[in-house]
């Protein structure tokens, strides 16, 4: 690690702190350890707690992305078909209540790939959240997944999105620790992963 | 980031830190029990379970449970061994969470995690519960934890505008699909609505609030129809992996979202319980089951003619309906039903809630409970229903 890294590092983890000091007295009131707080104050507090959550989240992302290293990842049998299907059921139903499709062109049979399931899982999830995100209300994301000689590629078409963003990044972190890579150019979004 | 080549950051190869491949224990197996509400019995079912698995010789710990001053809840507690709670102290309030560390230093097979949604005391290791959870798995220990469906990210919008409800805490839904095996625990609006007015799920000065804020018929009725689908989503998953995994060899051929219904001959519910499995398989598109499970006791020549004229009626109806309907003789219905199930490929079961009473259930066991505690690989639905006979 770089010294700009570990003082990146080191930044991030004292943020992470000084979040905590300001959730933790959030998280106080709102278990109700000072008696029951009315709907005005539950909203109050609880929009506060949320926002010092989602800072704190994305601080521990960008630690989690620092410290990523290939050897704490997992090398267990994967069946990408089983990753896909849930993704695109959850996606569906998020994008529901926009008016987003979500549709799903899945080659099967998919190839069995092998890596740290759990991660990969999440890292997908997080490109596809990214990608129904960007998609305009009422439109179309559209979600394929191929097999080639090499690498089975998942991509995604719909909106643009930012793929500075952490926890794109991150995902994409997660997929270059497999071997794979991770491209976003205008409204496509793609994962190539080894097979 | 426009474009990052595939050979960018680091990556793993065969020879990657060998040593730490070769330490890592298997990932533990997730159990998930999911909920509409407060209420329906997941913790209990849980405990449950728990007790079963220490019958069986299967070390399981309590990691995490909140029997919210339930009675029967902490009563299936019992002699299980509980890991102690880690006490946070800020400012002269002591907070108490779940102790991971201690979890994984006492080594167990199985943990049981309760309100997986729960986020953490600020400063702990993980902000959110599941992330425990999956940090258990992780280290190889198996974790059975539950979630109320309106917890589910993706439902989050749909519970805020059809309920007005903001859910703060919740999953992300691929939490969900790592889930090996997923029981949805069904219950009717009235029957909790029932259990809430007996105290059973609230301190009895909270239950008004709670029946005409978020315990109305219309809510609970909404968030059932979303687990049910969860549920329904969740079979989409392929069972191969789960069987390969458990088997420990070569995956079993199987054929995909396939649902079952158990079918009892004492079926006050069982025409409720048919309709239910046959919206689900029209919504999964699946072929589907309804196996009848003929004991000794219930031979031609010694079950009851009325019972034997109803079963011939709900066999017929089961037909129409589009099932494959199946007799199967047995003395143990939950051992043949699961047998059944794994020989066809069934990765959903549907039965109907026990109504025997707790004497019954002491003497003679429920035939659910074995379902949902051995059926590794296959998702149960365990379907309660209220009233004469009407369906939910």
């Amino acid at each position: 690690m770089s010294d700009i890294d570990a003082a990146l590092l080191r930044a991030i983890e004292r943020g992470v702190h000084d979040l905590d000091e300001v959730r933790l007295p959030l998280h106080i009131l709102l278990e109700n350890q000072f008696g029951d707080l009315n709907d005005n104050q539950v909203e109050l507090v609880g929009a506060a707690r949320d926002a010092a959550e989602t800072a704190a989240a994305r601080l521990r992302r960008a630690r989690d992305l620092l410290t990523l290293q290939p050897a704490q990842l997992r090398q267990e049998p994967i069946r990408p078909a089983d990753v896909l299907a849930s993704l695109v059921a959850s996606l569906q139903s998020r994008g529901a209540g926009r008016g987003v499709r979500v549709a799903a062109d899945i080659a099967a049979p998919l190839p069995a790939l092998r890596g740290d399931r759990i991660r990969l899982q999440e890292a997908l999830s997080l490109v596809g959240a990214a990608c129904l995100g960007a998609t305009p209300d009422g439109g179309t994301l559209s979600i394929g997944a191929a097999a080639g000689e090499k690498d089975l590629v998942v991509a995604f078409e719909g909106g643009a999105i930012d793929p500075t963003e952490i926890d794109t990044t991150w995902a994409a972190r997660v997929v270059q620790a497999h071997g794979g890579g991770f491209r976003a150019d205008g409204t496509r979004a793609e994962i190539r992963l080894p097979r | 980031m426009g474009a990052s080549p595939p050979d960018d950051g680091p990556r793993l190869t065969p020879s990657s830190d060998f040593l730490t491949l070769v330490r890592q224990r298997e990932r533990g197996k997730l159990k998930l029990y999911i909920g509409s509400a407060a209420g329906v019995g997941k913790t209990y079912r849980m405990l449950g379970e728990a007790r079963e698995l220490r019958a069986r010789d299967v070390d399981v710990v309590i990691g995490f449970v909140e029997t919210h001053g339930r009675e029967e809840t902490s009563a299936q507690v019992g002699d299980l061994e509980v890991i102690p709670r880690r006490t946070i102290e800020y400012r002269g309030v002591a907070l108490e969470e779940m102790d991971p560390d201690a979890i994984v230093a006492r080594d167990p097979e199985v943990t049981i995690v309760d309100e997986l949604a729960h986020t953490n005391v600020p400063g702990s290791a993980r902000a959110k519960r599941w992330e425990d959870v999956i940090w258990l798995l992780d280290h190889g220990i198996s974790v059975i934890s539950a979630v109320n469906v309106q917890h589910l990210e993706s439902l989050n919008d749909v519970v805020a505008s059809t309920l007005g409800v903001l859910v703060r805490e919740t999953i992300p839904d691929w939490v969900l699909g790592l889930a090996d095996q997923v029981v949805n625990l069904d219950i009717s609006a009235q029957d909790l609505r029932q259990r809430l007015i007996e105290g059973k799920i609230y301190a009895r000065e909270k239950v008004p609030t709670a029946l005409s804020n978020f315990f109305t018929p219309e809510n609970l009725t909404t968030l059932r129809e979303l687990a049910l689908r969860e549920v329904a989503s969740s079979v989409d998953r392929s069972r191969e992996e789960i069987v390969r995994r458990e088997g420990g060899g070569p995956a079993a051929r199987k054929t995909v979202d396939r649902l079952l219904v158990a079918m009892s001959s004492n079926p006050p519910y069982t025409a409720a319980l048919l309709r239910r499995a046959s919206r689900i398989a029209g919504r999964l598109n699946s072929d589907w089951y309804c196996v009848y499970v003929q004991t000794p006791e219930e031979a031609a020549d010694r079950i009851d003619a009325t019972v034997q004229r109803k079963l011939v009626e709900n066999i017929q109806l089961a037909q129409t309906m589009g099932a494959e309907v199946m007799q199967i003789p047995g003395t143990d219905v939950a051992a043949a039903v699961l047998e059944f199930a794994r020989a066809r490929g069934v990765s959903l079961i549907l039965a109907g809630q026990s109504r025997r009473s707790w004497w019954q259930h002491v003497s003679r066991g429920s035939v659910v409970d074995r379902l949902v505690r051995n059926a590794a690989g296959i998702d149960v639905l365990v379907v309660s229903f209220t009233g004469s006979g009407s369906a939910p």
